[in-house]
């Protein structure tokens, strides 16, 4: 069984990217979510090996629902954050709050695939 | 006038730097050499005065609204034309037949994120030039009648007493299009193009 896999993004253009690559690549998809709350609900009910985090959905910022998981709910799931985003003070801002790795977009399947294997490599 | 020269020069130098990220992320999408060349109509006004910039004549527009948040502050728009929506389309899925009902979804799912990238890029290249925290909120996708298309965007003036019009081609193996974009911005736009132009 592959790991689990939560993605939580408001794009469905970039939900079916991710799901199909990660697919492709033996992860399991448990679960999908659009915007912060469901995301968080999921990720709680879920406890995934690892989620794919937006850092811009409609009603919060990815770095603070990282910070909910990982700081206030100690959830052990690994956080990738995939976004537009690439400011050296985000990126810091992410990784302070329990994100593992940061994929600032475009990449292609293989960075994706790449990220994700040596987040479990190292852990 | 707003900005002198070298401002002005700034503030397109750092648009184009903007865009010339967003095709990588728009090469992403159509797998094929991609330019996204900023044109020389690169006008920044005050949004006080008469606003006549939209250059779209079609009837439907496909208008593209993300807000800026931060340091920064506005609301951008990004407008293409059904025809447009269509050629890109068209291009990333070749070989595809959708039906109607899906086609639909799967062109606004498309658009929202070629919108998505591109803003982000232009809003990246602001917050590094300007050593601003800013970045642009979800996209919204609005399919509107040419008719209520100035409307609409006038809305984005609230607050924001600056706009900037310029428009960008996009080229590539199958697609020829000329994204228009409107952005509103506050004062810390101008502030910012000032102090960068300084360095």
């Amino acid at each position: 069984m592959g790991k689990r896999v939560l993605i939580i993004d408001d794009s469905a253009f970039m939900r079916e990217f991710i799901e199909e690559t990660l697919i492709d690549a033996g992860y399991e998809i448990v679960g999908k979510a659009e915007d912060g709350s469901q995301g968080i609900e999921m990720a709680l009910e879920l406890e995934p090996d690892l989620i794919t985090l937006d850092n811009v959905l409609p009603d919060m910022l990815g770095v603070d629902i990282a910070r909910i998981l990982k700081k206030e709910e100690g959830l052990s799931s690994k956080i990738i954050m995939i976004s537009a985003l690439g400011q050296v003070d985000i990126i810091a801002e992410c990784m302070a709050n329990g994100v593992e790795d940061y994929i600032v977009k475009p990449f292609q399947e293989e960075d994706l695939i790449k990220v994700l294997n040596k987040t479990f490599m190292n852990n | 006038m707003i900005l002198n020269e070298n401002q002005l020069e700034t503030a397109h130098k750092i648009v184009k730097l903007g865009l010339q990220e967003a095709t990588k992320s728009l090469e992403f999408f159509t797998k094929s050499k991609t330019r996204l060349d900023l044109g020389n109509d690169f006008k920044i006004n005050k949004t006080s005065e008469k606003l006549d910039i939209i250059q779209k004549k079609e009837d439907k527009i496909y208008l593209l609204t993300s807000t800026i948040m931060g340091d920064l502050k506005g609301i951008a728009y990004l407008l293409f034309s059904e025809e447009e929506v269509k050629t890109i389309m068209k291009s990333i899925y070749p070989n595809k037949e959708f039906d109607t009902e899906k086609y639909i979804k799967k062109s606004r799912d498309l658009i929202l994120e070629v919108d998505n990238v591109i803003t982000a890029s232009v809003v990246t290249q602001f917050a590094n030039y300007f050593d601003y925290k800013t970045y642009g909120g979800v996209p919204q996708l609005d399919i509107v009648s040419r008719a209520d298309l100035e409307d609409i965007i006038k809305n984005g003036i609230t607050d924001n007493n600056y706009v900037l019009d310029f428009k960008a081609q996009l080229i590539s193996e199958s697609v020829n299009v000329n994204a228009e974009f409107i952005w509103f911005v506050d004062d810390q736009f101008i502030e910012g193009v000032i102090k960068s132009s300084m360095k």
